[in-house]
Order: structure tokens, then C-alpha cells, then sequence
């Protein structure tokens, strides 16, 4: 709440208590306060009337806070009404009470009887002082009759008579022009008798007599006297002479006394009877300013308090609210404070400063589990062998770049889809879903013929991962071409070593041939003669094909590292044209183009033959065999064709025929050497030139014609690629960045 | 209902002057050669029945006069110099049914009409305001207003007391119309010709 509010809820009530003690000790007989009577009571109404605007002040501030659902108002909103009600109703109670029984006590002030008593006593009064006024003008009346005859002089001892030696009488006769003829005072001391008063003389001149009682002081005594006058007129000698008689009688002192006293008690209650109305409003007010004193003081308390203990709650609602937030400052805490609230501070702030640690802590572990995530990812990634992370449904949840790659498959398309349903590895799902069923690792090879006749030989390893629910994890390497080249390392070996070992008998066995054929064909008859001479020429020649056949095995085994240079494919072929010039059957390439490429001149140019061979052998004297040589462009998928084919521009030379074709079950080792499905030859034609190509960095396939396109009939097709050359006009670069990378 | 109650008390305090029961006619302030300072002034009363009650029951009216010199600041509220009141008590003896007038300890008129006792209470004959035996200050002062009377502001008043009522009646005074009883406030007419001084 604002502070002007406190500052004016404070003084109001400090007005309030010092002008309710004020009323109070006013209220009291008599005060030093009486004068100011008036304006205490205004004061108090006017704080009665602040109190009122106030709390209707501080009730629709409240009020408008609760409505809004202002934290920390329904316990002030509670705490004010539970402190208004203590406050409150007690006084209420004692307020109705006092009201009761204080409207009971001022009427029971004003009794009937009472009243009776006083005008009864009033009237006791009046009929005795009347009685002894009647007495008084009696007695004035027979003494103006007896004094009328008597001389001035002789006047006093007649009065004395009458007098009687009577106590506090005065008597005094004078003449109608105001002359005293004689006079007897009560008095000792006074010489002077009192003169009647006009009024009294004028009253008796008209009545003849005149009667009154007056107040009288006698030194401090209060007293009563009654006046009686009488007038007798007589005519004389001298005319007519008129003579006042003037009795005075001092009402008895003790009589007066009481007379006094029941006028002071009349007085009183009447002024009690008058002003009831007054007591009663004046009491009542006392009352409501006191209800409302302690009403508003409740209120008053009950706000500061609430307010007291609703504001740290409120800084803890909003630290809650900011540690939701993230935001974890401590509050403000007074560490001499021991007060609970003071404390919940306290606690609060240890909390926030545990909270803030363990989420630092969990951000670091985060962090360094995500920095040994991005470790491992970039390890896996960088593994040549395929990696796959399978659930326990084995499907599909992880894997690397590798893998993708010598699946030649977008993997992120096959995520959660189940192993059986993968390429190339589908098909060895069941082997690794039964034996990883009661072990742990499985390994074994796994061969599969791929798109475009390769067969891909994996080396496949499964492990299953600990922890429920189960994981796999399946790694794959592409071991086939790690498998060939040690079988064409094996082979180079072994033909060296044959080749060594064949040629050095061979040159002795041909030459004692010779010398046996020169030195017996003298001899021997002619028909002797002609079958050694046969059989000599036979031996010759398969010892030649021998050497031949032992060269071409070294040369495989020796194959140089090829030199690679920018050579246009067309100009090549061309080139080559003349050999085979007289066979009809090869349908050379007519288009003019430019294909680029960088390989070594040589090699490239012992490929086309050995693969012109093939095709040759592969027709053979078929009638209607056909060869059909082909340049172009073409693409490979990127997956395929990796770093190099930067653009997937690749040059294909390929070599069809229209022979009997590839059988299944040579596909697989076509490229094998010393395979052959061809009576004569060394099985080397192809791998020569699988070694070239790929030692060039080209691609060799061979399939069947039916396979790159169904319509075409029977046949093969070999194809050669190789990638483009980025800048055929810039030879220097592409050879000094093939030295580069083959030097 | 406490609210009605608190803002009819105030609004009541505020009329209290408002008064046409009672006349002030011809309020004389006059000087004595001696330098005696005297007023004289009729006052007639009608006294409505609630009054006339209370009187009747006993209850001592108190009407008292009052005087006022002040000095005129435009600037504040007047300064006040002299300040005199003369209250008069009237009440009835209800044993002897008479009517009293005291002031002070000293009954002044004993009479069985109220007329006559009204007139002694409210009639101000020669009161003295300022004797000729005050203090120097007190001189010197009524010196000045002699000369520059236009410079000060002098008043003057008679009304019924309520603050010198029993103490339940002030109460009834301070809500009820009929318990205010006072006269506007008078310039008295000045008379100074008897001052030696004065012109």
C-alpha cells in the first residue's frame, strides 16, 4: 500500500485516540474541557467521517487488487477479515450491550415517581413560603389598621406589640410621599431601614397591599424574606393622608436552605430531563467512535501485517517464477534476521545456487557428450567401413557415410526401415538376426551381385550392443577389391616365378629340336623325315606360343605404372582403325566429338585391343556377328563414382557384340586371371585390362546386352570410363596433377 | 446512518449565526471625559418556546456581550487587540417562580416577568469597556482609535452562550437550530465627543 495511505491511516487513528480520550474525560462532570465541548464532539465526527472515506479507501484498493488475483492478496484479503472480525465484533458486542443498558439507565433516571417527589416538593415549598406571606400581609394588614389612629410617635411601641419579640422582622411605616414615620429593624446595626422597592409601592398603591419574597444576602448566607405591604388611606384634618406599612420576614434560614436545595435538585433534573436526548447521542457517539476506533485499528493492522508477510511471499512468487525462467539470482536475505520468512529466504536462495550448479553441470556434461558425439560422428564418418545402428526390431537407426556408400543407397530415405528390406545387406539379415541371437559378435563374408554386374564381397561383422532395449551394430567393409588385388598380387608372383622357371628349358628344348630335326632329316626316309620335320616345326612353334604366352605372363606381373596424359578418345580410335581395317565386321564410331580424358596413351590403346579381341573371340565365325564400337557421355551416380567425378561427366568407350553372351556363372570371376571361358587364351585379356583401367582411375563393366537394355538382343557389352578432363586446353595442369596423384 | 448523522452536526455548526429572533439596535460606543469607554446598546429577544421551556425548568441562560477592537491587516487575519465580554446569567427560581439576573455572584434583578429580565440581561447600559484606570497600553490604544477610527475594526455583539450550558444541552445546541441565539456583528456607533482628545 502507498505510503501516503499509512502515513493518513496512522494519523487518523492517532487522531482518533487522543480525541476519544478527550471526549472521555469531558464526558466526565466538569472539565477544564467544557468550553470546548462542542467542537471535540464535531472533531470526532469529522475522524469518524475520514475513518469511514478511508476504509472504503483501503477496502476498493484491496478489493480491486483480489478481483485483479494479485498474488499474495487472498491471504491479505483472509488476514484482514480474520483481524477485522476479532477486532470488531467483540467491540460490537460491547458497544450493543452498552447502548442497552445505557438507554435503560437514563430512563430509568427519569422515573415518574422521581418527578412526583420533585413537584410535590416544589409545591411544599411554594405553599409554605405562600403561607407565610399570607401571614406577613395579615400581619401588615391589622398593623396598618391599628396604626391608623396612632400618633408617629407612639407608633413603635404598637408595633413592638404586634412583633411580639419575633426574630428577623422588619417593620416600617411611612407616609404615601415616602416620609418614614417610624421603623424596627432585625437587624442591630442598621439605622437606615430598607426602603420597599417602587415596584412593590407602585403594586400596592393600585392593590392596596402587595406581597413578594425576595432573595436576600446576608453576608455570605443566602436567605429569603418576604415582603408585605399594606396601604390605608384615611381622610383628615390635613387632608388625605396615605401610609404604607411595610412587614419583612425572614424566611426561616433552615427553610430557605432546603427551598434552595430543592430548586438546585429541580434544576439539575430538569437539565438532566432536557438534555437526555443529548446524553444519550453523546454516549451513543462515544460508542461508535470507539467501534469504529477499533474496527479501522483492525483493519489497519491487518493490512500492515498482511502486507508485512505478504511482500517477502511476493518476492518469493516472483524469484519462483524467475528461476522458471532461468534466471537464478539470489534474493535479498538479512543474515541477522531470524525470522522464518527470513529463513524460507534463505533456504530459497541455497536452492537456486544448488539448481544453478547442477544446471551448469548438465550443461557441461551436455556439452562434452555433444563435443564426443561430434567426435565419434566424425570418426565414423571418416571409417572406410560402413557402420549401421540397429534396434531391437533391427531396423534402421544410425549409420555412416560410408555406409551409404558401398550401399550406393541414400540411407536418411531408409531410416527405421527393417534390415531384410535394406540393399546389398538385406540379404544377409537373416544370418545376422540368427547369430546374433544367442551371441554377442558374429562375422562373416558376405557376397552379392550388384547393379551393373560387379559382385560385391563384404566383410560383414554384427555385435550386439549391451543394454535393454537391445541395439546392433552391424559394420561392413567392401573387401572385394581388397580380395583381387591380392589375387592379382598372388598371381604376379606366381607368374614371374612360373614365367622364370618355364623360359629357361624352353630355348634348350627348341634348339635340341632344331639340331635333332637337322641332324636325322639326312638320314631318315622321306616319310620319317616329313613327321620329324612336322613334329620339330611343332615343337618350335608351341615352345614360341610357350615364350609368348610366359612374356605376357611377366609383362602382366610387370605392368608399368601408367603415365598418365591428356588423350582425345576419337583421335585415338581413329588411330587404331588401320589394324582392323580388313575386318568388316567392326563398325567403328562416326560421330566427331571431343572427349578428353587423362590415362596413360599405351595402356589405353592395349585396352581397346584386348577388349576388340574379346569381342572377336566372343563372335567368332558367327555369321552375322557384329562389333560395334561407341564413344560418349555419360554419368554415374555420384555415390559411385566418389570424389572423382566431380561433375559426373564420364567418357565410355564401349565395345558391343552380338555373341553368345555372358553365362551366370563366369560373370562373377570375368575379370579373374587365368579365367577363361574360351578354349585358347590366357585368361589374361580381361584382367589386363581391369588392372589398366583401374590403375588409370576408369571404370570397366561387362554384362550382357540385355541387361543395360532388354530390347537388345544377345550379346555383351564392354564398357570403359573414364573422367572427364576438366581443361583439355590446359594439358600441363592435368599432367602435373596427375603426377601428383599417381607419381 | 452515523455519516448523515456526523455531516448534519457540522453543517449545523456552520449556521449557528444565523439568527432572526433577536435585534441589536443602535450599539453606541461612547466616551467619557475621564477616558472612560462605555456602550450602550438595545438588544430585543424573542425567546422560542424550546428556550422559554428550559428556562422554565431551571436551566441558567447566559447572554453575554461582547466587545472587540481589532487592527485591520490585509495581509492576515485582523490582530486582535482588545477583547471584552460581559456575560449575564438568567435563570428561574422555580420555587419562588421568580425570574433572576446575576452577574457573576451578584444578582443584579429579581422579577416575577420575563420581560423585565430579558431586558436586564440583553440591554447593555453603560457598560465600561475600558476604564479610564486600565493600563497604559489599554490607553493608548483607545488614544489611537479615537483618532483613526477608520483603521480598526470594532465589533460588537450579544449572544446566548451555549458553551456555558449543562453539558448534555450544549449537545442539543450544537444540533438544534433553536439553542443559537446571537446578533450579527456591529460596528457600534462612535461617540466620542466626550473624550478631550477627539474632535
Amino acid at each position: 500500500m502507498s505510503l501516503a495511505l499509512r502515513v493518513a491511516l496512522l494519523l487518523v487513528v492517532i487522531l482518533a485516540v487522543v480525541l476519544m480520550l478527550l471526549l472521555a474525560s469531558a464526558s466526565s462532570s466538569s472539565s477544564a474541557l467544557d468550553q470546548f465541548y462542542p467542537w471535540l464532539v464535531g472533531a470526532s465526527g469529522a475522524i469518524a467521517l475520514a475513518m469511514a472515506g478511508l476504509t472504503i479507501g483501503v477496502v476498493v484498493r484491496v478489493w480491486r487488487r483480489f478481483s485483479r488475483g494479485e498474488f499474495g492478496t487472498r491471504i491479505m484479503v483472509r488476514l484482514a477479515i480474520a483481524f477485522a472480525l476479532i477486532g470488531a465484533v467483540p467491540v460490537a458486542l460491547v458497544s450493543f450491550v452498552s447502548a442497552q443498558f445505557l438507554a435503560k439507565t437514563i430512563d430509568s433516571w427519569f422515573s415518574y415517581g422521581v418527578n412526583v417527589a420533585l413537584e410535590s416538593g416544589v409545591s411544599l415549598g411554594r405553599t409554605s413560603l405562600e403561607g407565610m406571606q399570607a401571614d406577613a400581609l395579615s400581619k401588615a394588614r391589622r398593623l396598618a389598621i391599628m396604626l391608623e389612629d396612632v400618633p408617629a410617635a407612639q407608633m413603635i411601641g404598637t408595633i413592638e406589640r404586634v412583633v411580639d419579640s419575633r426574630e428577623g422582622i422588619d417593620v416600617l411605616v411611612m407616609t404615601g410621599s415616602g416620609a418614614v414615620l417610624a421603623s424596627r429593624s432585625a437587624k442591630l446595626g442598621t439605622l437606615v431601614p430598607e426602603l420597599p422597592p417602587i415596584e412593590a409601592l407602585n403594586r400596592a398603591r393600585v392593590a392596596r397591599q402587595a406581597v413578594s419574597v425576595e432573595p436576600t444576602t446576608f453576608g455570605a448566607e443566602r436567605g429569603l424574606q418576604v415582603r408585605a405591604l399594606a396601604m390605608t388611606s384615611r381622610v383628615s384634618s390635613q387632608g388625605d393622608e396615605t401610609r404604607f406599612v411595610q412587614w419583612v420576614e425572614q424566611v426561616p434560614a433552615a427553610l430557605a436552605r432546603n427551598l434552595e436545595a430543592l430548586n438546585d435538585g429541580v434544576r439539575d433534573y430538569q437539565e438532566l430531563a432536557l438534555g437526555k436526548e443529548g446524553l444519550r447521542k453523546l454516549y451513543g457517539a462515544t460508542l461508535v467512535l470507539t467501534l469504529l476506533l477499533a474496527f479501522f485499528g483492525a483493519l489497519l493492522t491487518a493490512v500492515l501485517l498482511s502486507g508485512w508477510l505478504a511482500g517477502p511471499l511476493r518476492q518469493l512468487e516472483r524469484a519462483t517464477k524467475a528461476v522458471a525462467s532461468g534466471d537464478y539470482r539470489p534474493l535479498r536475505y538479512d543474515p541477522r534476521s531470524t525470522d522464518e520468512l527470513n529463513v524460507l529466504v534463505g533456504s530459497f536462495n541455497e536452492m537456486t545456487a544448488q539448481l544453478n550448479e547442477a544446471r551448469e553441470l548438465a550443461q557441461r556434461s551436455r556439452l562434452r557428450l555433444e563435443e564426443s558425439n561430434l567426435f565419434l560422428q566424425q570418426v565414423l564418418g571418416h571409417l572406410s567401413a560402413g557402420v549401421m545402428v540397429m534396434d531391437a526390431q533391427w531396423r534402421l537407426v544410425d549409420y555412416n557415410a560410408s555406409a551409404e556408400r558401398i550401399l550406393s543407397v541414400d540411407l536418411a530415405q531408409e531410416r527405421l526401415r527393417s534390415l531384410s528390406l535394406l540393399p546389398v545387406v538385406g540379404s544377409c539379415s537373416d544370418q545376422l538376426t540368427r547369430g546374433l541371437k544367442d551371441r554377442d559378435e558374429i562375422q562373416f563374408q558376405h557376397e552379392t551381385a550388384q547393379q551393373g554386374g560387379r559382385t560385391l564381397t563384404l566383410l560383414v561383422s554384427g555385435s550386439r550392443l549391451p543394454g535393454k532395449p537391445a541395439q546392433y551394430v552391424v559394420i561392413f567393409d567392401d573387401i572385394g577389391e581388397l580380395l583381387a588385388a591380392q589375387r592379382s598380387r598372388d598371381f604376379a608372383d606366381m607368374a614371374r616365378r612360373l614365367a622364370h622357371e618355364i623360359k629357361n628349358p624352353l630355348t634348350p628344348i627348341q634348339l635340341s629340336a632344331e639340331r635333332l630335326e637337322r641332324r636325322l632329316l639326312e638320314r631318315l626316309g622321306p616319310e620319317d623325315a616329313e613327321l620329324l620335320s612336322r613334329s620339330t616345326q611343332t615343337i618350335v612353334d608351341q615352345v614360341t606360343a610357350l615364350k609368348a604366352m610366359v612374356d605376357e605372363f611377366r609383362n602382366y606381373a610387370r605392368l608399368p605404372a601408367p603415365n598418365p596424359e591428356p588423350v582425345e578418345l576419337s583421335r585415338l580410335l581413329k588411330e587404331i582403325y588401320p589394324l582392323y581395317s580388313n575386318d568388316r565386321r567392326i563398325q567403328w564410331p562416326e560421330q566427331a566429338g571431343q572427349f578428353w580424358v587423362a590415362v596413360d596413351r599405351a595402356q589405353l590403346i592395349q585396352v581397346v585391343h584386348n577388349l576388340i579381341q574379346n569381342a572377336q573371340d566372343a563372335i567368332g565365325d558367327q555369321a552375322g556377328g557384329a562389333i560395334r564400337l561407341a564413344i560418349e557421355w555419360t554419368g554415374l551416380p555420384k555415390i559411385v563414382a566418389g570424389e572423382d567425378a566431380s561433375d559426373g561427366q564420364w567418357a565410355r568407350v564401349s565395345v558391343t557384340d552380338n555373341g553368345p553372351g555372358i553365362s551366370a556363372d563366369t560373370r562373377s570371376r570375368l575379370f579373374e586371371p587365368y579365367f577363361t571361358s574360351k578354349a585358347k587364351g590366357s585368361g589374361l585379356g580381361l584382367a589386363i585390362v581391369k588392372k589398366i583401367v583401374e590403375e588409370n582411375h576408369g571404370r570397366v563393366s561387362l554384362m550382357n546386352r540385355s541387361e543395360s537394355r532388354p530390347s537388345d538382343g544377345a550379346g555383351a557389352v564392354a564398357c570403359v570410363e573414364f573422367a572427364k578432363l576438366q581443361n583439355a586446353a590446359d594439358n600441363s595442369d592435368v599432367i602435373s596433377r596427375d603426377q601428383r596423384h599417381y607419381g | 446512518m452515523l455519516l448523515i448523522i456526523a455531516m448534519l452536526m457540522l453543517a449545523l455548526a456552520a449556521r449557528a449565526n444565523e439568527t432572526e429572533s433577536v435585534r441589536l439596535s443602535r450599539p453606541v460606543l461612547s466616551a467619557a471625559p475621564d477616558n472612560t469607554w462605555t456602550i450602550d446598546a438595545d438588544v430585543q429577544v424573542t425567546l422560542n418556546s424550546v428556550l422559554i421551556d428550559a428556562l422554565k425548568r431551571g436551566v441558567p441562560l447566559v447572554f453575554s456581550s461582547e466587545f472587540e477592537i481589532s487592527r485591520k491587516r490585509w495581509y492576515w487575519f485582523n490582530e486582535k487587540l482588545l477583547s471584552q465580554s460581559r456575560p449575564l446569567r438568567l435563570s428561574f427560581h422555580s420555587v419562588t417562580q421568580q425570574y433572576r439576573v446575576s452577574q457573576g455572584d451578584q444578582l443584579m434583578l429579581t422579577t416575577n416577568h420575563l420581560d423585565e429580565a430579558l431586558a436586564a440581561a440583553l440591554n447593555v447600559r453603560q457598560w465600561p469597556v475600558a476604564q479610564h484606570a486600565a493600563e497604559v497600553q489599554l490607553q493608548e490604544l483607545m488614544q489611537q482609535v479615537a483618532k483613526t477610527p477608520e483603521a480598526f475594526e470594532i465589533r460588537f455583539r450579544t449572544r446566548l452562550d451555549s458553551a456555558q450550558l449543562p453539558k448534555p444541552l450544549q449537545l442539543n445546541a450544537l444540533t438544534n437550530r433553536d439553542w443559537n441565539l446571537s446578533t450579527e456583528w456591529v460596528r457600534p456607533q462612535l461617540s466620542l465627543s466626550g473624550s478631550g482628545s477627539i474632535q
